[in-house]
């Protein structure tokens, strides 16, 4: 047997993830959420549009994918963050993972698949959405309501739930999951908000009058993955706005950071005792 | 107590060689400079009081558990190779798995972990079902199993696998007369026909005693004691041995 990575192992240890993560009761309620959203968008908006559209205030029309789109990644986040905390957790603690580990895998093949396994659940989850809802849209209306901007943003969202994915997995090696769900929930909000706040002016500029705050901030946004810009980049492209992103810079920021971040996962996880 | 020679045989393959391992959980020392060979084709039973260090050994031989000094071989192979782990299958006290997969996904899932190549796939899992006994059961949720069942259906992942060394935690706990049984005829037949070898960390000293080939007794992380099942003097048994070893009276 040779022990370079092989492609059969892995795709085992990927399909097993999706066996696993796809039974969560979460998965299904938030879809149950997704499927009354799409009702409450379509006749809501069918709702107001007569009272609204007389009047020539604005065009909602050929809106609902996008309020659409706009609800459903409200929890785009935290699913991510509750399918990054299961992916691991859940093994370590049935027992299963030392079932695994005891196989001659390297322990960075089993994060990956993990990884990778559950980032396919969030991604599938809202395709499965979107389309179900332009579906919904489209025989309620007539209208088409999928644009290429609307699919352009899920991949963002895509890169999105990766990183939250890696991160979350990372906070969940030591903590039990409710700790480990908050924990990342609020590291998230950090790099949101630093995001936001860091986005558009220089590192010099930045480095002057310090403090603590300041601190944190500027090592959440150049240290992890940009969460809070790809969201916001998401949204602009659904809504129509200028997206502007400088895919240079910050798309090999994204995987250098992500790879870090995956690195330091692995070194953890590889003097894990199970 | 004993009589014959001590487990030397030097000229043999030895499944497992230990060699002055010492593992510390911060100062409490788990392991103590363990030394013990497990010769290949054996069934070698590890024995001692709780926290005695038996499954931290057994973790350490498949590197879920990180020593600090000395080295362990499989089939002459460092632990910290990837390749030896090859060779072992772990069968824990309890096998848990997830209950929504069946007894075929299971060992399906355990062959291709293992990249076993797919064509011959059925073919070997029909066999590995027969020799555990759950031929018959192949399509029931693991959720459905008892615990014996579950025990064979961990057994049948090993086999899959082609492993040649069978790591068995407490094989026996939790199991009914019947059970223990069948599993230590099973075990008898995966020596016999398969040509395994199988180290069993166990309490059980009566079931140990008929059928393991070899036996090492510890306490604190050290071996205390290793020796042939023959060896043990007519009339004496292995609880004798054992609790005189233990409370130091030999």
């Amino acid at each position: 047997m040779q022990f370079t990575v092989q492609p059969s192992v892995l795709y085992a240890l990927y399909t097993n993830t999706i066996k696993k993560e796809i039974r969560s009761k979460t998965l299904l309620f938030v879809f149950l959420l997704n499927i009354g959203l799409i009702f409450v968008v379509n006749s809501g908006i069918d709702l107001i549009i007569k009272s609204v559209e007389e009047q020539n205030l604005m065009n909602l029309s050929s809106q609902k994918a996008v309020v659409f789109y706009f609800l459903i990644n409200i929890w785009c986040t935290v699913l991510s963050i509750i399918f990054g905390v299961d992916c691991i957790k859940s093994d370590l603690e049935s027992g299963v993972a030392s079932v695994l580990m005891a196989q001659p895998l390297r322990r960075w093949w089993y994060l990956l698949m993990r990884i990778l396994g559950a980032g396919t659940i969030v991604f599938g989850h809202y395709l499965v959405s979107i389309l179900l809802a332009g579906l919904i849209f489209y025989i309620s209306d007539g209208t088409n309501q999928l644009t290429v901007q609307i699919i352009w943003a899920l991949f963002a969202t895509l890169l999105l739930n990766i990183a939250v994915i890696t991160l979350s997995a990372l906070i969940s090696l030591s903590l039990n999951k409710l700790v480990a769900f908050i924990l990342a929930m609020v590291v998230c909000t950090i790099i949101s908000v630093a995001n936001q706040a860091f986005a558009t002016d220089d590192l010099l500029y930045h480095i002057k009058n310090l403090g603590l705050a300041k601190s944190i901030g500027l090592l959440a946004h150049y240290l992890f993955p940009r969460i809070g810009l790809w969201s916001s980049y998401a949204g602009n492209l659904v809504t129509g706005k200028t997206a502007v992103i400088n895919y240079a810079w910050e798309l090999p920021h994204y995987g250098i950071t992500l790879i870090g971040l995956f690195i330091l996962l692995s070194f953890l996880f590889s003097r894990k005792e199970l | 107590m004993l009589e014959g020679n001590e487990v030397t045989a030097t000229d043999t393959e030895y499944a497992i060689v230990a060699r002055g391992v010492h593992k510390f959980y911060g100062t409490t020392e788990a392991l103590a400079g363990l030394d013990l060979q497990v010769k290949g084709n054996s069934i070698f039973t590890l024995l001692g009081p709780n926290g005695a260090g038996k499954t931290t050994f057994l973790k350490t031989i498949l590197g879920l558990v990180h020593f600090q000094r000395g080295d362990i071989r499989i089939f002459g192979k460092l632990t910290s190779e990837l390749e030896s782990r090859a060779q072992v299958g772990y069968l824990p006290e309890r096998f848990y798995f997830y209950p929504y997969y069946t007894v075929l996904d299971t060992i399906a899932f355990f062959m291709a972990l293992n990249g076993v190549q797919k064509k011959n796939n059925s073919e070997m899992i029909e066999k590995t079902l027969e020799m555990v006994g759950m031929s018959t059961l192949s399509k029931r949720r693991l959720s459905t199993l008892s615990k014996g069942q579950l025990q064979r259906v961990g057994v049948a992942s090993l086999l899959v696998g082609q492993k040649k060394l069978l790591l068995l935690d407490e094989p026996f706990s939790g199991l009914d007369p019947l059970g223990t049984k069948d599993f230590k005829d099973l075990i008898l037949k995966l020596k016999a026909t398969e040509g395994k070898t199988i180290f069993i960390n166990s309490h059980g000293l009566s079931e140990m005693e008929k059928i393991a080939d070899d036996f090492a007794i510890i306490d604190k992380g050290k071996c205390l004691a290793m020796n042939s099942m023959k060896s043990l003097l007519p009339g004496v048994t292995l609880e004798d041995f054992f609790t005189n070893i233990i409370r130091g009276k030999n």
